[in-house]
């Protein structure tokens, strides 16, 4: 189970041994965003400090890079900034090399950091994913997120449909259980855009800031900042920026649903015994993980 | 997925707002659009050229990208526009069977009016009489 982490900024955080077993070159530094202890799915941002390289073989967790900055070859294909794949725990991948320098976005979910060198798969059978409803064989994805057109937002309620999206990997839920599936994106929220309700869905939403800003209940989203939201959790009141709008990098794990809230308010009934409920009330619990930069929540949206 | 249709009534605001929102976002970028530009121009080594890639290129295109992508809202913006007739329209009918119901009161008061006349007329006389005198 990840935690609830809503607002974190990367740069606030410490650095980690890389989680890249097999790979060839020691310069190699993480942040994890978010890190599920049970099951090893983690997300992470990578600095490659200097050149690194894997051969080919096959990921124990579902897992995800989108590059930053710098350069990433995986087989025949370069990916620059806003390059993106993903492969299936247990398919086979062609060997990657990493140019010094590179900043990746790493995801892995449902395992951990394991790698096998292999040039087959894990099995006969490698299904698209550890959340998925579909029959079909899992595939490695592969797209160029910078060269792709923005469509509207296609989720739903139209609630937020002014936004735009670029979908990098979808694996549809299935149309009996809404919680299945996977989406991974970019979206973009132009500038000025805002929606001035709360929102919650019923599936987990990850976000991290790429360019631009966007005020919103728990902070600020300025580049860098991180959350990873658990399904059911409120958020909105947001307020795009006016020079470029916003773009993050988000991920779910089955279909968007936008559940609205108007109106709300929170009523904490009790007896203060022994101290004072103006200055002295204490906290409700389930408090996200923060980070200093993005200082303390003043509760908006609760 | 959603439904193909917007129903604007959902989001924040009226069509008007939505409209001055969709304007100023191509506004900003459509700034950012003629800013790189001029940026490219004075970059380029020679005249009619620009620096056809680089950080500078990418940003270009990248603001040409949304711009393409905010015409989008426009088509948006036009099919709300027939919404808002059509719930004009569903108003107006609306009107008529209210209209007919005003139409059917009045035939009833008036019958009901009769009716009591009748049998007032057998009971007291006097004070129609003297509502008339009064007149």
């Amino acid at each position: 189970m990840r935690p609830h982490v809503e607002l974190i900024q990367q740069a606030d955080l410490c650095w980690h041994a890389p989680e890249l077993p097999r790979g060839e070159g020691q310069a190699v530094r993480q942040r994890n965003l978010s890190y599920d202890e049970e099951d090893g799915s983690a997300s992470m941002r990578v600095v490659f400090d200097k050149a690194w390289r894997r051969p080919g073989g096959y990921h124990h967790a579902d897992t995800e890079w989108y590059v930053e900055s710098g350069r990433v070859r995986i087989g025949d294909r370069y990916l620059q900034k806003g390059g993106y794949w993903r492969a299936p725990a247990g398919l086979a991948i062609p060997r990657i090399e990493v140019d010094a320098g590179t900043t990746v976005l790493m995801f892995r979910e449902y395992g951990d950091w394991g790698f096998s060198v292999s040039s087959k798969d894990r099995a006969k059978f490698i299904s698209r994913g550890g959340n998925t409803a579909s029959r079909a064989r899992g595939e490695l994805t592969i797209v160029d997120s910078h060269r792709m057109e923005w469509m509207p937002n296609a989720y739903e309620g139209d609630t937020q449909r002014f936004l735009k999206l670029k979908l990098l990997y979808l694996d549809p839920a299935s149309p009996t259980d809404n919680n299945t599936g996977f989406v991974t994106m970019v979206a973009w929220a132009p500038p000025g855009w805002s929606d001035n309700r709360l929102v919650h869905h019923p599936v987990f939403e990850e976000g991290y800031s790429l360019e631009g800003e966007l005020v919103y209940n728990f902070g600020s989203l300025d580049p860098g900042t991180y959350f990873f939201r658990p399904a059911m959790v409120k958020h909105g009141h947001f307020v795009a920026g006016e020079e470029r709008g916003w773009t993050g990098f988000f991920r779910l794990d089955g279909s968007l649903v936008n559940w609205i809230t108007t109106q709300d308010q929170v009523i904490v009934l009790g007896n203060a015994v022994n101290y004072d409920p103006e200055t002295q009330a204490p906290l409700m619990a389930g408090i996200p993980v923060r980070s200093k930069s993005t200082g303390p929540w003043d509760l908006d949206g609760q | 997925m959603s439904s193909e249709k917007v129903d604007l009534s959902q989001i924040r605001g009226d069509w008007d707002f939505h409209s001055r929102y969709v304007t100023n976002a191509v506004e900003q970028t459509l700034k950012r659009v003629n800013k790189t530009w001029k940026q490219l121009k004075a970059a380029g080594r020679k005249k009619g050229q620009v620096p056809v890639d680089g950080a500078l290129m990418e940003e270009f295109m990248e603001a040409c990208a949304q711009t393409r992508a905010l015409c989008d809202d426009y088509l948006i913006l036009a099919e709300t526009q027939g919404q808002k007739v059509t719930k004009k329209r569903t108003s107006k009918r609306a009107k008529k069977p209210a209209a007919a119901k005003k139409r059917a009161k009045k035939t009833a008061r008036k019958a009901s009016k009769k009716t009591s006349k009748k049998t007032s007329k057998k009971t007291s006389k006097k004070t129609t009489q003297k509502r008339g005198a009064s007149k």
